[in-house]
């Protein structure tokens, strides 16, 4: 039962970070319909951007050097919308997945180059002090990753469903053509949209750093693990994905824990989506859109 | 789209009618021209390993076992309009699955088409599930894939046998591995029974309905044509491609590499070589291939990374909008041929078809003295309403 909570609590705050990174992916499918699969290389070269270069090199407290570490997020993301994936857009979605894949190349061994191979060891922004819950020791960063996640997914949320923009970007999904002739400015609320994904993958790199090492490995197996949550809400769901992203997270500590043998969470994880690839496109309604 | 084929039917009748001959173009017969370059190209490749010194030839292997990955991809990528972001997992299958079979001495000449076999086979796992998938589930399903490839089943003892075991070189029929500069000429017949093949699959009626599957698979299967088949048969071919590429680069190296030789990071890399070459001709695994074999050496003498290297050129090639290399030799050869010979006539929305060479000579119209003689066949193409 100990080892059943403890899976339990590092499966959630895995699970939360995948979950944001699958948000990110969602919210730019739904307006772009663009699967950005630069999204978990964006937000590991902004907490490299975090560690080495503002708390490293210019010495910025946690808080500034977090903020700035989003931002750079943010710039990444809208500068790949437009300086990258629109350009390509008109030849097709081909042409943009493989863009969106050079540059996820281009971002990881950018990382690689300016700050070398070794991974970081990064202390957390969070106290790594042991609260008991039970029997269970649970670090007071691994709430902290789940709770902020949970603030972060109900922020977006609540800005896609309330907001002036969040109206924008349901119209664009609808119908672009529509939301054009109403005079909403499409191509700004697009690159906008690239933003705020790219500013939720600085933020659960972040995050991720601080819970795991990080290598190359682990770079793609939180790309995985996010496009497989965004796959299970069909690319359109923000609470589907967030749901599978904790899904895949619990799937991957669990069998880790339970079974450990090397590479089993991404064995149960491939397993996981082709069930799901079987059960969901057995409907034809796929590319269908539906409401927040 | 069948008013847009009637009116050019009717226009063609019509100018057959006022005594107009539809004929192949007469200058720059873009078949001899083809068949040249092809010919330049196979006697460079047979002739520069026996001038150049020893360590070029290790290059030259790499580049023609690249070339088979690109050639697997170039297929999947630019027949069926797929993305595979886990191909260097089946190159891993060849690679393991073909040191197993080498050192239990069975020949070369059996052990290419067993690996085929074994690669197709493998990548039936994939392939069926995703008979309904599209476009970008199936390229997740992929990534998910060679994950678990490279994390599971390669770090098995079972599969990957112990840590850098022996991959002996053996004959392909007399051609001795020994050497690299014997190495690249096996993988060289290879490579070209392979790009025959794909060759001539894409002139039959395969290759046409593959065609038209990637164009649109709505109107497709609105033809009555089954899609799924087609998919996962191409998938497994392209599968079987990448795993005998495998099987030479564990030759190559004459060991198992590390699992981290074939992840998802180096499937990436594959995938630049259909774009960087260009999907749409074949020979655009060989630039490719090339491109990243020959970019090591090259990258080694400036202290930078290959990858970052070839992720730029990637990007510089996607968004320099031509279909990679190839593609862009191409453009400029129509526009020296159309330089040389004018535009095209053209009979309102009869237009012949400028980008695709997979069909018959391309047609022009020219003005005979007499009506054409009774019973010729006139081949022509006719495409629905794409421009004027």
């Amino acid at each position: 039962m100990e080892r059943f909570f403890g899976y339990l609590v590092t499966g959630l705050a895995n699970g939360a970070i995948f979950a944001l990174v699958a948000l990110g992916v969602v919210v730019i499918y739904r307006v772009s319909r663009v699967i950005n699969l630069a999204q978990g290389a964006i937000g590991v070269f902004s907490a490299f951007v975090f560690h080495y270069t503002l708390m490293g090199d210019f010495g910025l407290p946690v808080a500034v050097a977090t903020a700035g570490a989003i931002l750079v997020g943010a710039v990444l993301g809208a500068g790949v919308e437009k300086f990258v994936v629109r350009p390509v857009q008109s030849r097709g979605a081909l042409a943009t997945l493989t863009a969106t894949t050079g540059v996820l190349l281009l971002l990881t061994e950018l990382t690689v180059q300016l700050w070398g191979p070794n991974n970081p060891v990064i202390a957390s922004v969070f106290p790594d002090t042991l609260v008991r819950i039970g029997n269970t020791g649970v670090t007071v960063h691994q709430i902290a990753t789940a709770g902020l996640v949970i603030l972060l997914a109900g922020g977006l949320y609540w800005m896609l469903a309330k907001t002036w923009v969040g109206v924008g970007i349901t119209a664009i999904a609808q119908d672009p053509g529509a939301a054009r002739i109403v005079g909403l400015p499409v191509r700004s609320i697009v690159t906008l949209t690239w933003a705020i994904g790219g500013a939720s993958a600085a933020l659960a790199g972040l995050m991720y750093i601080h819970l795991n090492s990080l290598d190359q490995i682990s770079l793609t197996f939180v790309l995985i693990s996010s496009l497989v949550a965004a796959a299970l809400g069909g690319f359109n769901s923000l609470p589907l994905a967030g749901a599978g992203g904790v899904a895949v997270g619990l799937i991957f500590s669990f069998g880790q824990g339970y079974q450990p043998v090397a590479g089993i969470g991404q064995l149960l994880v491939f397993i996981a989506l082709l069930g799901v690839l079987l059960v969901r496109s057995n409907k034809p309604t796929l590319d269908v859109v539906s409401e927040f | 789209m069948a008013r847009g084929v009637q009116a050019g039917v009717d226009s063609v009748r019509d100018a057959a009618d006022r005594g107009v001959r539809l004929t192949g173009g007469p200058l720059m017969n873009g078949k001899a021209l083809e068949v040249g370059t092809v010919a330049a190209i196979a006697i460079g490749l047979l002739v520069w390993p026996l001038l150049t010194p020893q360590v070029a030839h290790f290059y030259g292997s790499l580049s023609a076992i690249y070339a088979l990955i690109g050639l697997s991809l170039v297929i999947l990528v630019g027949w069926t309009g797929q993305i595979s972001l886990g191909h260097a997992a089946f190159v891993g299958v060849g690679c393991y699955f073909g040191a197993k079979l080498l050192n239990n001495d069975v020949p070369l000449v059996l052990t290419v088409p067993l690996i085929g076999l074994i690669g197709a086979a493998v990548s039936l796992i994939l392939g069926i599930p995703s008979l309904r998938l599209r476009g970008v589930y199936f390229t997740i399903a992929t990534l998910a894939f060679g994950a678990a490839c490279q994390q599971y089943f390669f770090t098995r003892p079972e599969v990957r046998g112990i840590a850098a075991d022996q991959v002996p070189r053996a004959d392909l029929v007399g051609i001795q591995t020994t050497s690299d500069r014997g190495l690249y000429y096996a993988v060289l017949v290879v490579l070209a029974i392979a790009l025959v093949l794909a060759y001539n699959t894409r002139r039959t009626d395969v290759g046409r309905v593959l065609f038209a599957i990637r164009d649109s698979e709505q109107a497709a299967q609105a033809m009555a044509i089954k899609i799924a088949p087609y998919k996962i048969g191409l998938f497994a071919a392209s599968a079987a491609l990448a795993s005998i590429a495998g099987l030479f680069y564990g030759m190559l190296f004459q060991a198992t590499p590390a699992p981290e030789q074939f992840s998802v990071l180096q499937s990436l890399f594959y995938l630049a070589m259909p774009v960087l070459g260009g999907a749409e001709a074949l020979l655009g695994a060989l630039v490719g291939g090339t491109f990243l074999a020959v970019g090591q050496p090259l990258v080694n003498m400036f202290d930078v990374r290959l990858f970052l290297v070839t992720s730029i050129a990637l990007l510089l090639t996607l968004l320099s909008g031509y279909d990679g290399v190839t593609g862009a030799l191409k453009a400029a050869r129509k526009a020296v041929a159309d330089a040389v010979r004018g535009e095209p006539v053209r009979y309102g929305s009869f237009v012949p078809h400028e980008e695709v060479d997979h069909t018959p000579p391309r047609v022009h119209a020219t003005v005979a003295d007499s009506p054409p003689p009774v019973g010729s066949v006139v081949r022509v193409r006719i495409v629905p309403g794409v421009r004027s």
